[in-house]
């Protein structure tokens, strides 16, 4: 994976302005090809403008992934870190395709299609945040594992809690918010049988040093570690961190499910006692949420179901 | 737990070899046996119970002949409970229609629980003879969501 893309990333992300000259002779390409790499790069969303007389710089560094700090952390997972990717769920869709071998680990430095629930955008700018992706199997049934979900909630918001950070709660399901801004979000998809063996992909986006420029297109209050967190970590502490945390939560509900983290799960419940609108098999209802039940459904008052996914706005 | 629910439990408990099934929702529980299994075909249905403050037992039987036309064809089953989307988003086309040629793997629908999202896969290939769900509808354990003929 070590392009010429990666290593001219690398020698940028110091901050300090590199003249295509250095850059030149220490990867052993001409100037012209170091201006076409910067070029694709500019391309990708990386801010790398160029000074008369200076060279390049990438204003005030990045906070790269440490290839190889991770891959050592993980020696029982399959580790793949990109650059740039579709979104890293998609690559592990596409592991899940062969052969199992081991669990795999995929982390990437930009999304070029991170997506949320529905299809939605989720923000992905290069070097900022954490993208992360795990592909696992499990002999859980399909039927006991939507509860897992609830589970990464508590995963995460413990993870933050651990962490020093403050006023963290979870928007059922599994939305994870400090001070009531969005800092986290979940998807999972799982392939395979009703009764299993089946495919288990989760896939996390924690925002760590949302930038500027990316955050317009955020449609909702948003906030990340950088912000809330009193420790800096880097990102790769981050991913490292997250990916424990996430290894163990899987492990505890593979052998107790949501029963064990139910109790935790409520502690940091978001919707309690809030007035809401959700919206479910075409109809509008405003409501109370009253907690959730078992088996991890949203209970909601008057209504004569439980329920199970829907679009929920707080009112 | 609405009655044809309780209809496909039923139809479960005749096609397998268990005598009793026993299922709990929540508060919600329903048992199904087949009492005497001698003579009486089916009307084997015991009590069934629900925890709701209307019902009394009830007894259903099962010989009822199904209301609606039924399109025959391999049936693809829902293997968990959740919501049912036709499409990735809400603005993208359905994955398939009505009278389209699948490939044993394409995907036909999302079922999605608490955020938890399951493509259904076409386990044969064959033409969509008829789809029995609508996008957004709640679906139960191996509620028949498409009708695929060969």
């Amino acid at each position: 994976m070590q392009t010429l893309h990666h290593k001219l990333i690398e020698q940028l992300a110091d901050g300090q302005f590199h003249s295509g000259e250095g850059l030149s002779q220490k990867l052993g390409v001409s100037r012209t090809r170091i201006h076409h790499v910067v070029q694709s790069l500019r391309n990708k969303g990386l801010p790398i403008p160029a000074v008369k007389g200076k060279g390049y710089r990438i204003f005030d560094g990045m906070d790269l992934l440490q290839v190889e700090t991770i891959t050592q952390a993980f020696p029982d997972l399959d580790v793949a870190i990109f650059d740039s990717c579709t979104s890293t769920s998609d690559y592990c869709l596409e592991q899940a395709k062969e052969p199992f071998v081991k669990p795999v680990l995929c982390l990437a430095e930009q999304q070029t299609k991170g997506r949320g629930r529905q299809a939605r955008v989720w923000q992905s700018p290069f070097a900022a945040n954490i993208y992360l992706s795990l592909l696992q199997r499990t002999d859980t049934p399909l039927s006991q594992l939507a509860g897992l979900t609830l589970a990464i909630g508590v995963c995460i918001a413990e993870l933050l809690t651990q962490t020093g950070v403050k006023d963290v709660a979870i928007k059922w399901p599994n939305d994870v918010y400090v001070g009531g801004k969005k800092i986290a979000g979940i998807l999972t998809e799982v392939e395979g049988d009703a009764l299993g063996p089946s495919s288990l992909v989760v896939g996390i986006g924690l925002n760590v040093n949302m930038p500027a420029a990316a955050s317009q297109y955020i449609d909702q209050a948003w906030t990340d570690c950088r912000t809330v967190c009193p420790v800096k970590l880097s990102r790769t502490q981050w991913a490292i961190q997250l990916t424990r945390q996430l290894l163990h939560t899987l492990e505890v509900f593979s052998q107790y499910g949501l029963a064990a983290f139910l109790t935790k799960w409520q502690e940091y419940d978001y919707l309690q006692g809030k007035k809401l609108t959700v919206v479910h098999a075409g109809e509008q209802l405003n409501t109370v949420a009253q907690g959730i039940t078992e088996q991890g459904y949203l209970r909601i008052k008057d209504a004569p179901y439980k329920l199970l996914s829907g679009e929920i706005v707080l009112l | 737990m609405d009655i044809r629910k309780v209809k496909k439990l039923i139809e479960l408990l005749e096609e397998s070899n268990c005598v009793e099934l026993e299922i709990k929702e929540g508060e919600e529980s329903v048992r199904i046996s087949r009492a005497g299994s001698v003579a009486a075909p089916m009307q084997a249905v015991a009590p069934v119970m629900q925890a709701a403050p209307v019902a009394a037992p009830v007894a259903i039987s099962a010989e009822e002949p199904v209301a609606e036309k039924k399109i025959s064809g391999h049936e693809v089953k829902s293997p968990m409970v959740g919501t049912l989307y036709h499409a990735a988003s809400p603005d993208a086309a359905p994955f398939v229609q009505v009278g389209q040629t699948v490939k044993a793997g394409q995907t036909l629908c999302l079922v999605e629980a608490m955020k938890m999202f399951n493509p259904i896969e076409a386990d044969t290939a064959g033409v969509i003879a008829d789809i029995l769900v609508t996008d957004g509808e709640p679906v139960e354990y191996g509620q028949t969501l498409f009708v695929i003929q060969k």
